[in-house]
């Protein structure tokens, strides 16, 4: 395979996959400053393996994979780092402008970083990414069960979360 | 907090774009309702300005730098090691046996911290130096310029399209680990001595060097390069199995998935080097030779190998033997143009997360074999 041939289809995927991959970024991490980097490691790690880019449905889905594998790392690290640092949050200055500044504000946002991380993983792919449960439980490594089971707490939770006075 | 689930939206408000079906006319959040918010929330995003060429240059740069941990590897090896005859071997030989297949590498590597690495990509090698393994920096200024230099073009094919992916079989499926490459360092090895039957066992250790705990998912990878007159198709690294001829090694059934290490902890990889036949590496040929001057090993010879006198200068060692990468540190031990009159076979190891390699051994007397490696362990000490 020619590099031209990948380099066009990475401009086709970036168009088609880039923006709605930054949006389940940003509603996965709760760190709005790292979405960007987050969904281009993404493409990269992709596009760097070139077998993963033959067939644009797995195109997707690989990289869906792994901004939700991306996020959740850095999730854990920062619950790590809370959990035994103590340590501040990560300077949000950076992420105080336009789009994401009013990201942080928003309620739903602020709603859906309240849940669990499965439960918000399930909500975000289910019905943000528009999978199936199954397709939700391949990405997550879990059972259709919990994927139903996660979604409709989740759901609950937020809820209640929303119809709380603010 | 604003009230997205009752009446019309704010107009001016910060969520302009979400206001269309936010919330279900009673206020309760249906499925659809959901479906509307999520989007909106994220529909004014906009990406960055940058981020396609920032793609495009990192793409190949990626590529490029897989191949390089690899060539690169070798190369800092052979030049430290055996200069020329060996860098010889290694580009015609292809130098490198890796167990690539059974990893998840390209899910790993380069983690959080890979844009900034990529941010400067267009410099090459000059500007990622200082980030890349120290190894490949060092070779590539001093040993195969035209070589290299083709190999991290960031913007351009050359020298990277017509090498095997090295992930065809990995997947996507393994989760992200939490140890970024710049947690982990300190990277040692030993090798130990030879028993009756030639082989030896060995491992790498590789500390979390910072201050929060992490997670190792994987073991990286193991490769293999042949030195002097060793040749890299006799070569093989393979992941030790249950059953398989590694009988030292720990049965890969009790392996843990992941490693979480707290500050100060290590991980090991642990390997073991089957000679193929009858002992002796594997090596059909005696070689002479001098003891090389840069001798660290006090001057042991080797047990149990016919090259014995003239192997290299971590015959006998059983303590760390060289510590490449992360602290930039040199090999140490080796001398540089001082020829290895026989074969041997470095072993480098690179985390999971990525480059830089972490660790580098070399087996002594070793011509023609395998080496079984196992996965990320808990290291006590």
């Amino acid at each position: 395979m020619a590099a031209g041939t990948t380099v066009d289809h990475l401009t086709e995927t970036y168009r088609a996959h880039y923006r709605s991959l930054l949006g389940l970024a940003a509603l996965l991490l709760d760190d709005t400053a790292s979405c960007e980097d987050v969904v281009q490691e993404a493409f990269i790690r992709v596009h760097s393996a070139r077998n993963r880019v033959r067939d644009p449905e797995k195109t997707l889905a690989y990289l869906r994979q792994t901004v939700v594998n991306l996020s959740r790392s850095a999730l854990r690290r920062r619950i790590l780092g809370l959990k035994l640092l103590s340590k501040p949050m990560p300077d949000m200055a950076s992420a105080e402008e336009g789009a994401y500044d009013l990201l942080e504000r928003d309620q739903l946002i602020t709603a859906m970083r309240g849940l669990q991380r499965r439960q918000r993983e399930v909500l975000v792919l289910r019905y943000f990414a528009d999978m199936t449960e199954a397709q939700v439980a391949q990405t997550l490594g879990i059972s259709l069960g919990s994927v139903k089971a996660y979604g409709s707490r989740g759901i609950a939770a937020l809820r209640v979360a929303m119809e709380a006075p603010a | 907090m604003k009230d997205q689930n009752h009446g019309p939206e704010d107009p001016q408000g910060p969520q302009g774009p979400r206001s269309d079906g936010s919330g279900a006319p009673d206020g309760s959040l249906d499925e659809e309702a959901l479906r509307a918010l999520l989007r909106g929330a994220v529909s004014d995003l906009e990406p960055d300005p940058e981020a396609l060429e920032h793609i495009r240059r990192a793409v190949p740069a990626r590529r490029s730098r897989r191949r390089q941990a690899l060539v690169g590897a070798a190369a800092a090896v052979l030049l430290g090691g055996t200069a020329v005859p060996a860098l010889y071997h290694a580009a015609t030989t292809g130098g490198v046996a890796d167990d690539r297949s059974t990893n998840t590498a390209s899910s790993q590597r380069a983690q959080q911290s890979a844009p900034e690495q990529h941010t400067g990509g267009g410099s090459g090698v000059g500007g990622g130096a200082g980030r890349e393994s120290m190894s490949g920096g060092k070779h590539k200024d001093s040993g195969a310029p035209g070589h290299e230099k083709s190999e991290n073009r960031t913007d351009g094919p050359s020298g990277t399209t017509s090498s095997p992916d090295p992930d065809n079989t990995s997947t996507m499926a393994a989760t992200s680990p939490s140890c970024d490459r710049d947690q982990l360092g300190q990277g040692t090895a030993k090798v130990g001595q030879p028993d009756k039957d030639g082989r030896i066992y060995g491992s790498f250790r590789v500390v979390n060097t910072s201050d929060e705990a992490c997670t190792v998912e994987g073991g990286g990878t193991v490769s293999a390069t042949a030195q002097g007159t060793t040749q890299s198709s006799r070569i093989s690294v393979v992941d030790h199995t249950t059953g398989d001829a590694a009988t030292g090694l720990p049965d890969p059934a009790t392996a843990p998935r992941e490693v979480i290490l707290k500050p100060g902890q290590a991980y090991s990889v642990q390997f073991a080097w089957i000679p193929a036949a009858g002992g002796a590496g594997g090596c059909s040929t005696g070689g002479g030779g001098t003891p090389s001057p840069g001798d660290s090993g006090g001057g042991s010879p080797s047990p149990g190998t016919s090259t014995s006198a003239g192997t290299s200068s971590k015959a006998a060692d059983t303590a760390a033997t060289e510590v490449l990468g992360i602290g930039g540190s040199k090999p140490t031990g080796e001398d540089p143009g001082t020829p290895q009159p026989t074969g041997s076979v470095q072993l480098t190891h690179v985390p999971e997360v990525g480059e830089p390699a972490a660790a580098s051994a070399t087996i002594p007397g070793a011509c023609a074999g395998t080496i079984y490696r196992t996965g990320a362990l808990g290291a006590d000490s």
